[in-house]
């Protein structure tokens, strides 16, 4: 007899806890029952009962405040894995040239270089960034988010610290001001179908010079080595199932390489890709967009890692 | 000697418990002061812990009818937990100085590779200690055993004591 296996799509809790509206912004209530009945559809029976241990006030309506509150506590978790893996060390590696040869060979209108952060949470790579001062004075570091409380604890981080550096609440695509580079960090696997190559076509306005985005890296241990570190590194039962799913979301090179595609009239490149990188010293790897006349500065300013990038020459 | 050994290899332990219950509560990019104060909290909750293992070792010698022969069997079960303890910190040390000193991608391998398995192996190292001082003598394995529930119990205490929500 034959069996069919049914693809039931991969959820993370986080991502049902908290809904916008996309044209203004506007959190939208979340009914908790709805969102358990995607988890279960999804046979995720671990995911419904931790979406069960986050309060609901009247109609059933998950309690903003609550969600917050616990996201900024699994988003912090979520920082001590990215310093561990030395996220920003692996971005600036490849900022610096990237930047050079922007400030090199891209028209700045207003002599500024925007660096965008979409998705920034928290905002660990930007007030890294600002605070170890890899990119010069003339780089604006923004991050973005659509969820307010993340924002606004980024700034009160930044500020804690003096960093330069600022935060906003806002679609990434539709600021008042253009990025010149957008980079983010564990997004992409959110992405699903044809929204991933909308992802990356949205980047590819006169004002883009590059993109970098970081995500998990898809290999056989991915997995197995996402549950063992965050079962080792984080105590939040949701980050724990987050951080697996997001592994096992995660798309793979080609995949990411053809969305990125997309962007065009950008160069999609991976760097560190799989078959050139050693898993145990790459768990995250960057897709880039680059500007066609940036490409060839761009790999003089690598050196020799430029032999790690892989896509088009 | 051996119990010597021990009670430092504990102590250091008991100071990185300190760093892991505050780590993931403080999301500051420059935190050397903070680190270093719940290291030394980690450590103050280990000498505390520890000092229940000693009083129970107290306790064992001054009961026993041969003081010196009790002595020797608490040592020598401190030595048997050295067998387990001094490989499992030689490559904790070894992960540590790759990830503080060599470059990034070395970093992540000692994290990936060592540092994040070894976190989980620890109460399995702390079973194993217990397990080998039960071989010497039943007094040597109450020891061990109280002082592994104290080197396991330095982590959550600090955690719930001083880092309960994020900073």
């Amino acid at each position: 007899m034959l069996t069919y296996r049914v693809r039931v799509p991969l959820l993370e809790v986080s991502d049902l806890l908290v809904a916008h509206d996309p044209a203004t912004l506007a959190r939208v209530p979340v009914v908790r029952a709805d969102a358990e009945r995607r988890l279960a559809a999804a046979g995720d029976s671990r995911g419904v009962r931790l979406l069960r241990s986050v309060p609901v006030r009247d109609g059933g309506i998950l309690d903003e405040a609550a969600v917050d509150a616990r996201l900024i506590a699994v988003h912090t978790e979520l920082q001590r894995l990215s310093q561990e893996l030395r996220i920003g060390d692996r971005l600036a590696e490849l900022l610096r040239p990237l930047i050079a040869a922007v400030r090199a060979g891209h028209p700045l209108p207003d002599g500024r270089i925007r660096v965008v952060d979409v998705g920034c949470g928290l905002g660990f790579l930007v007030r890294w960034l600002a605070a170890h001062d890899i990119l010069g004075d003339d780089v604006d570091l923004i991050g973005v988010d659509l969820h307010a409380a993340l924002v606004h604890e980024a700034q009160r981080l930044a500020d804690a610290e003096g960093l330069r550096c600022r935060f906003v609440h806002a679609d990434a695509f539709r600021l008042d001001v253009p990025a010149t580079v957008f980079v983010s960090t564990g997004l992409l696997h959110h992405f699903r179908g044809p929204d991933l190559p909308a992802f990356f076509a949205a980047q590819a306005g006169p004002d883009t010079a590059a993109f970098c985005h970081y995500d998990i890296a898809t290999t056989a241990l991915s997995p197995i080595g996402a549950w063992m570190f965050h079962r080792a590194r984080m105590r939040d039962p949701l980050g724990r199932h987050d951080g697996v799913m997001s592994a096992r979301r995660a798309h793979d090179d080609a995949t990411l390489l053809t969305a990125a595609s997309a962007a065009a009239p950008l160069v999609p490149l991976v760097f560190e890709p799989r078959e050139r990188s050693n898993p145990f010293c790459t768990t995250l790897r960057p897709v880039l967009g680059v500007r066609p006349g940036l490409v060839e500065p761009f790999r003089a300013g690598l050196g020799r890692a430029a032999r790690r990038l892989a896509g088009a020459r | 000697m051996n119990s010597a050994l021990l009670l430092l290899i504990a102590l250091a332990d008991a100071a990185f418990a300190g760093f892991r219950a505050y780590a993931g509560r403080d999301a500051r990019i420059r935190r050397r002061p903070a680190i270093r104060r719940a290291a030394l909290r980690g450590l103050t909750a280990g000498v505390a812990l520890a000092c229940v293992a000693l009083l129970c070792a107290a306790g064992i010698l001054l009961a026993a009818a041969d003081p010196d022969a009790a002595y020797r069997d608490l040592d020598a079960a401190a030595g048997r937990a050295l067998w387990v303890l001094v490989p499992y910190a030689a490559v904790v040390g070894a992960a540590l100085l790759c990830y503080f000193g060599g470059p990034f991608r070395l970093g992540t391998l000692a994290v990936v590779a060592g540092l994040g398995p070894l976190t989980m192996l620890r109460p399995v190292a702390v079973a194993a200690c217990v397990a080998l001082a039960g071989s010497v003598s039943l007094p040597a394995a109450a020891v061990m055993a109280v002082g592994g529930v104290g080197v396991l119990a330095v982590e959550p205490w600090v955690h719930r004591r001083w880092y309960p929500v994020p900073v």
